[in-house]
């Protein structure tokens, strides 16, 4: 059942992405908070560092953006 | 994961080690008030909730809180306080809970504590306080509670995570701020470009570039150099536009005006000053003469007018003469605000025509003639307007005034040229370059977007599967709890019970029901009590039955607000909906305990009775509860099968007791039977050994008391005829059954003397048998 929903979830934050563009590698980060979070609700430090890496992820070629 | 064994030491109510021997079945555990039945439920929840118990929750301060709860007082400090769950098939879940330092979870198995630890405690226990719980909390609370029930927390988590994460990239990034700079920059560009695309205002930029020499460069560099030389531009053009506004407002004076009122004033004030003076004088002189005359008649001269008069005319005539002098305090006093409104005049005059552009031009040889009008108005000062005025000042002054104001008169109708242009094409060559900034916020923008929309849609997407799963499973919890109401309350108003995902409220859950045929959305509203008592059981089974039927349910008294026949029903329950799990019942409740003892299958259910507690150091007294003979009768008319188990209970209980007292040895039997030897080996065992053990006496001698052998044999056969039949499903009839009860019953009979109806229980110091009282029979050793 545990791995029934494992999937159920993946499957559902996976098919959630069709439809934007997003990168493989942002895809790939936002399915490991899929994966973290069968295992508990995390902390406002631990999603922040995931936020903080896919603010990174997001401009890292385009420092052109900065303001 | 059913329970063999629960065992207590210090514990709760518990001293010494206390053990329920479950055997793995179902039990229903029988005890006054306070005689310790929650101790065994406390150990279950305290080692499924890793420490936490409910109903003592409120005593938790802290973790020696915790400790002090759940340790007997009477616990010897250097003892720990325990509990052992044993588990069929092998294995334990254990805690020990010392007086000081850590509390030590402990399982036989690597997964098993955490397994065990998995288990929602809400659909596996459930106590007499709690039953309604689930009936009376909030829609919110519901849905909180049945979440992990119900297999959610993942989802909820999963949803939470995201959820967090949407806000922690819309702060991280500054998403607002920059959605804030965005629309300020575009407000500007469209109110001083009227642009947003970039191509456009360079295309722009060209033309409007062409007017000042300006070729196209870069955005930011042409824009540099146009503002440049716009802004030249308009500094060459502002001296003019000052100086013609500084002449404008220099006509715009109103020192002539004033001018004109102070000499009104001072020639009102001459006039009038002169003729009252004169007047004043004589009146004051004749009021003095006739002051000094000795007066005795009401009609008298007028000492103002020569005139018989009175003494009210006399006042009369003084008073006219007050009143013009205080019209020449009015004259002077409005002579003083004209000389105030002169001095602002002429110092604001002079401030104005210092303005730079306004001198430089002054400079000019044709304008020499209103530099020396300026100069001589610049040089005349004025005195305050408490003093007297030159009459000479004041006519520089006007005639000053004047002459400038005739010389300026062409100049104020000059034209003023326009910055207007310069001023917009400055502002547009200025405001271009933003449009990079613009276009770079607007894609930051979008990418957080897109990525905060995929979040969102991540979200969406696992609230609608949520709710999906929800329904589903409140649809099948609704069918097993309107199936359970409907054995509980039959043909009662209140039907088809409903749990449902309350309307538009994603983390919600309803309860609806029909009450005489028309549905409420409130239970609480419209259930008594008991009724509410009853459906909070209804929901707890249902919810209990959605896990896997190894799991074990406990029942702690919770049948306190039940009538008599609606217990039957939850006996009803057990044997057909519950028949298939295993059951740990507990009740203070002694006839239901007995209606349980009679109606239960008892190969399937154990029965307990817990004596009253008396000390904390004695603690827990556990005994496996019998059953009396003629309680076994009372399954005769209807179920001899019921009969006979019940005897054979009965049997093996006895039986065991009189082998331990009586020190009859058994063969060792390999394996699980060695725990099961029953009655039957009991009877073989014993019926041997009196062969040579048990005597009567016979004068001075003793001999072999074989009154009792044809009965314990014939007992002995009917229990192996029935041990076999009823390990073959089979069944017997009333009148063997009714036998074996007589049989049965007159075997054990035969321990006790017919002369003092004592068994023969006794033990002399010193001797080598047991003895009835007045020594008749004896056992040897």
């Amino acid at each position: 059942m545990s791995e029934d929903r494992d999937f159920d979830l993946r499957k559902i934050v996976e098919d959630s992405f069709s439809g934007f563009d997003v990168s493989q590698e942002i895809s790939s980060r936002l399915l490991e908070l899929c994966d973290e979070s069968l295992c508990r609700y995390l902390t406002d430090s631990k999603v922040r560092g995931i936020a903080d890496d896919l603010l990174g992820l997001l401009f890292r070629e385009d420092e052109a953006l900065e303001d | 994961m059913r329970i063999k064994s629960l065992e207590l030491s210090w514990f709760r109510g518990a001293a010494e080690k206390t053990e329920l021997d479950l055997k793995g079945k179902s039990i229903v555990v029988y005890g006054e008030n306070g005689s310790g039945k929650s101790s065994f439920v406390d150990a279950i929840e305290y080692i499924l909730q890793k420490g936490k118990v409910e109903h003592l929750r409120g005593e938790y301060a802290d973790r020696s809180g915790q400790r002090n709860c759940v340790r007997n007082t009477a616990t010897p400090d250097d003892v720990d306080a325990k509990s052992v769950i044993n588990f069929v098939g092998g294995g334990y879940v254990s805690v020990n809970i010392p007086k000081e330092g850590s509390i030590g979870y402990n399982s036989s198995h690597d997964d098993m504590l955490e397994d065990f630890q998995k288990w929602k405690k809400m659909s596996h226990i459930l106590r007499q306080f709690e039953v309604a719980e689930f009936i009376t909390q909030s829609k919110g609370q519901k849905y909180t509670a049945l979440t992990p029930l119900i297999g959610l927390k993942d989802y909820e988590d999963t949803h939470g995570n995201f959820e967090k994460l949407e806000k922690q990239i819309r702060e991280i990034s500054e998403l607002n701020v920059l959605k804030s700079r965005y629309q300020g920059i575009k407000d500007e560009l469209l109110k001083k470009t009227g642009l947003l695309d970039k191509d456009k205002l360079i295309q722009e930029m060209r033309q409007r570039g062409e007017k000042y020499g300006i070729v196209y460069e870069e955005l930011s560099r042409t824009s540099q150099n146009a503002c440049e030389v716009i802004q030249k531009r308009i500094e060459e053009i502002e001296p003019n536009i000052l100086r013609i506004n500084t002449i404008r407002n220099i006509s715009k004076t109103l020192l002539p005006k004033s001018l004109e009122e102070y000499h009104k004033a001072v020639h009102e004030s001459a006039e009038e000053l002169n003729h009252l003076t004169e007047q004043r004088l004589r009146v004051l002189e004749q009021a003095q003469t006739y002051l000094e005359t000795d007066i005795q008649d009401e009609i008298i001269i007028c000492p103002v007018c020569g005139s018989l008069i009175n003494k009210a005319e006399l006042n009369e005539h003084i008073q006219t003469e007050l009143d013009s002098l205080e019209k020449i305090r009015e004259i002077s006093d409005s002579l003083q605000k004209t000389k105030k409104d002169i001095i602002r005049n002429v110092d604001e005059l002079k401030s104005i025509n210092r303005e730079i552009s306004f001198q430089e031009w002054l400079e000019g040889p044709e304008n020499s003639k209103i530099k020396n009008q300026v100069d001589i108005l610049n040089s005349t000062t004025l005195p305050n307007e408490n003093t007297k005025w030159e009459e000479a000042t004041t006519n520089t002054i006007e005639e000053s005034v004047t002459r400038l104001l005739e010389l300026l008169t062409p100049f104020v109708k000059e034209e003023s040229p326009s910055t207007k242009e310069l001023q917009l094409d400055y502002n547009f060559f200025e405001t271009a370059p933003r449009v990079s900034k613009y276009q770079n916020l607007e894609r930051k923008i979008s990418t957080i977007e897109i990525l905060e929309k995929a979040i969102q849609r991540i979200q969406e997407n696992i609230r609608t599967r949520i709710v999906e799963i929800t329904e589903e499973t409140l649809g099948n919890i609704t069918k097993d709890v309107q199936h359970l109401w409907e054995i509980l309350h039959e043909d009662e108003p209140i039907e088809e019970i409903k749990l449902i995902k309350s309307e538009g409220f994603d983390t919600g859950i309803d309860i609806t029901l029909k009450f005489y045929g028309t549905e409420q959305q409130s239970p609480i509203l419209h259930l008594s009590e008991g009724h509410s008592n009853s459906l909070g059981l209804c929901v707890f089974l249902a919810l209990a039955k959605q896990e896997p039927v190894d799991h074990p349910l406990i029942l702690d008294d919770i049948v306190s607000s039940f009538d008599r026949d609606h217990r039957a029903f939850i006996v009803d329950i057990l044997n057909t909906e519950l028949s298939d799990r295993q059951v740990l019942l507990f009740t203070h409740d002694a006839e239901w305990f007995r209606e349980l003892n009679r109606r239960l299958d008892s190969s399937q259910w154990e029965f307990f009775s817990l004596k009253k507690w008396e000390l904390p150091g004695l603690g827990i007294n556990v005994e496996r509860s019998r059953f009396t003979f003629d309680e076994a009768r009372i399954f005769l008319p209807d179920n001899p099968k019921a009969a006979a188990t019940a005897v054979r209970t009965i049997m093996d209980w006895e039986l065991g007791r009189i082998s331990q007292r009586l020190q009859v040895p058994f063969p060792y039997i390999d394996g699980q039977k060695n725990q099961q030897r029953g009655p039957v080996l009991h009877m073989e065992g014993i019926i041997a050994r009196s062969k040579e053990k048990f005597k009567e006496k016979n004068g001075k001698s003793w001999k072999i008391y074989e009154t009792p052998h044809a009965c314990w044999q014939e007992t002995h056969g009917l229990l192996v005829e029935w041990a076999n039949r009823s390990s073959h499903r089979g069944t017997l009839t009333v009148r063997e059954a009714r036998r074996m009860i007589s049989k049965c019953e007159e075997s054990l009979e035969y321990f006790k003397c017919s002369d003092c109806g004592k068994a023969i229980w006794m033990l002399d110091k010193g001797t080598d048998y047991k003895r009835c009282h007045c020594g008749k029979l004896r056992w040897n050793l």
